[in-house]
């Protein structure tokens, strides 16, 4: 299997004036096609960044990233968003559906931006709504629909577009133990059926189990790196114990490693 | 950038507007009074324009009216036409002597009485040479015109217009018949093509003409014309006949250098083109007035605009997120700016058309829109939306997508 996501001495430093705040500090980090990974670590261990910058909203200031075998970090603003548009789903915690437009209008909106004409726009996002069983509620607005049903709208959008990567922040943050259950199948079964690639950011090690391999950051750096416990790997540590154990080791005093909040 | 973005764009344009309809009402407010405004303005000063114009071809563009000058006695100045300086002689030797004169003819002009077979009407009776016809451009309808034998014989005959016909005649045709003017029994020769009112509102329609000498003879004891009414070949010959004729009647008024003249020279087209100006420049400021409400409309827009970023921040985030690019964001807010704007100039456009026909109806002159008088404020208002949704868009297409995600 080829890699598709290839991370090197990835660096993101935030100038806050006075301070530089180091969210990502030297992370190496190389996924194949088809994983699906789970990243963990507490708030404040660049995961967000991490994942700003698979996503190509954010860049790092220093090392490579490739992805699906463009060098992401050399890209202008115009050919990320071409990226973001061509071979990057996303899912986020809170959704992120626009609340003014129906199921079916959030579902078309990526391929608006690929300039894909209306009917046959219509016919894939219906189609890709059938898929996570939303048939009947297309033309309800997201304030219409349970927090799972949104979820499954954001999935519906991230996939209609055949993307290379899928990328989830905390897809089941806002939702209840079932609904996260069905959100996570949902996801194993787009993996397994799409062949897709899953990247997923969670906190949560019961959620983490889903993926297939799970990678906990610290600091910016990453400190474990194992298949999840149902693929033959080794128990997921407590992070907080990990925490305890990373503050044991020499380094820069946590307090700078805060994520920035604007 | 692909036309199915522009269209969503333009989606997203109209469900904002028709989601938010007072607040996007009040924004467009200042276009829709601006464009309103300059339609109706422009619509009615067209419509003065076309009508004085109108009126001036009537009455002959290149006609220039020699009338009396004023009279001073002891230091009391009397009006203009009070002095009767002037003679038939004078007539005669403009005639002769001026060669930038095509036509001249003395006129004299009072109300009198008109007595048919059928009824009795007072109308305006003019004494006239032969060759006013060709000076007023008046058109003979049937009959002929008054002749110079018929002046110089000083004849009992007349031509009669329109509305005077059917006053003393009804349906009967008046030519070979008698009418009694004065108490002189005249003979109709010819009638008037019709010709409607003047500058001044007055039918002109309802007039006589006789030979001027028949009106000095029968109908008045006077002998000298109340004007002399003259024209020339072309509109560029004017001046020059103008100073010809002043030099003529000032010679032989034998009045010296210091003396002022005792006639005054009146072109008519001078005067419609004066009209004009003072139009145009009446036209321009209100124009002027009415851009500046355009403007300040844009900068509502404006307004409106940024508020509309900041609430949709959020938006903007997920648009980028899913694979908007910056200008891709830009145009989406510029399209919005220029639907307010152009939306706005819409309803502008049919409220000046509403407003050009009220005004239009209160003052009696026509409302004239022409297709560039209706498109060009529309144009001008949807730039005017695009210049000023300029700024809001530059900052909503800056935001940052991961900031814009977190944005409540």
């Amino acid at each position: 299997m080829s890699t598709l996501i290839d991370i090197r001495a990835a660096e993101r430093t935030y100038d806050m004036g006075a301070v530089q705040v180091h969210a990502l500090r030297g992370l190496d980090l190389a996924v194949d096609e088809g994983e699906f990974v789970a990243i963990m670590g507490a708030s404040g261990s660049g995961k967000s960044t991490l994942l700003n910058v698979l996503g190509c909203l954010d860049q790092a200031t220093a090392g490579t990233v490739i992805l699906d075998g463009q060098h992401v970090d050399r890209l202008s603003e115009e050919a990320l968003a071409h990226f973001r548009r061509t071979r990057l789903g996303f899912v986020f915690q809170n959704f992120n559906l626009l609340h003014r437009s129906t199921a079916l209008e959030n579902v078309e909106l990526p391929m608006v931006y690929l300039g894909i004409r209306g009917p046959e726009r219509r016919r894939r996002a219906r189609a890709a709504l059938e898929r996570v069983n939303l048939a009947d509620r297309m033309d309800h607005m997201p304030s219409q629909l349970s927090g799972g049903q949104q979820q499954r709208v954001a999935f519906a959008r991230a996939m209609v577009t055949r993307p290379r990567v899928l990328l989830a922040d905390e897809p089941t943050g806002n939702l209840d133990s079932r609904t996260s259950a069905e959100v996570l199948d949902l996801i194993s079964r787009l993996h397994a059926a799409e062949g897709i690639t899953v990247v997923m950011v969670t906190h949560d090690a019961d959620i983490a189990a889903y993926a297939h391999r799970v990678v906990i950051l610290h600091d910016g750096r990453v400190v474990h790196d194992q298949p999840s416990p149902a693929h033959g790997g080794p128990p997921i540590p407590h992070i907080r114990s990990l925490d305890a154990a990373a503050a044991d080791r020499p380094g820069p005093a946590p307090a700078d490693d805060r994520e920035p909040t604007p | 950038m692909n036309l199915v973005v522009w269209l969503e764009s333009f989606h997203i344009a109209f469900r904002e507007m028709s989601r938010h309809r007072m607040r996007s009402f009040l924004t467009m407010l200042g276009v829709i009074i601006g464009v309103a405004a300059i339609i109706t303005v422009v619509a009615i000063m067209e419509g003065a324009r076309h009508t004085i114009q109108g009126q001036i071809a009537r009455v002959g563009s290149n006609m220039i009216l020699v009338i009396p000058g004023s009279v001073s006695l002891g230091g009391v100045r009397a009006g203009s036409g009070s002095a009767s300086s002037l003679t038939m002689d004078d007539a005669a030797a403009i005639d002769r002597e001026c060669p930038a004169v095509a036509y001249s003819s003395p006129v004299t002009n009072s109300k009198l009485q008109a007595v048919s077979e059928w009824g009795n009407w007072s109308l305006n009776v003019q004494g006239i040479g032969p060759e006013y016809f060709d000076v007023r451009a008046w058109k003979v309808e049937a009959g002929r015109r008054i002749e110079a034998r018929d002046v110089d014989a000083a004849a009992k005959v007349c031509l009669i217009g329109r509305t005077a016909a059917r006053q003393l005649f009804g349906h009967v045709d008046p030519i070979g018949l008698r009418v009694r003017v004065g108490g002189t029994p005249m003979q109709v020769v010819g009638t008037l093509a019709e010709k409607g009112q003047n500058p001044l509102g007055v039918d002109e329609d309802d007039t006589l003409l006789v030979p001027i000498t028949t009106y000095f003879r029968h109908l008045s004891g006077r002998s000298r014309p109340d004007a002399i009414v003259l024209s020339t070949e072309r509109e560029a010959d004017i001046p020059q006949a103008v100073e010809q004729v002043t030099a003529l009647l000032r010679d032989r008024h034998q009045l010296t250098r210091s003396e002022a003249n005792d006639f005054a020279i009146k072109p008519l087209a001078e005067a419609a083109k004066t009209a004009e100006e003072t139009g145009s420049v009446l036209t321009a400021l209100l124009v002027c007035i009415a851009g500046i409400s355009l403007l300040v409309g844009g900068i509502g827009i404006m307004n409106i605009m940024l508020v509309t970023v900041m609430e949709r921040t959020r938006e903007i985030g997920i648009r980028m997120a899913i694979g908007a690019t910056r200008r891709m964001i830009m145009h989406q807010f510029m399209i919005e700016a220029a639907s307010l704007a152009g939306f706005g100039g819409l309803l502008g456009v049919l409220a000046g058309i509403a407003g050009g026909s009220v005004l239009s109806r209160i003052t009696g002159w026509p409302a004239i829109f022409s297709p560039g008088l209706l498109v060009t404020p529309m144009v001008f208002a949807i730039a005017v939306g695009m210049l000023f949704g300029l700024l809001p868009a530059r900052r909503a297409s800056r935001l940052s997508p991961v900031e814009s995600l977190r944005h409540d």
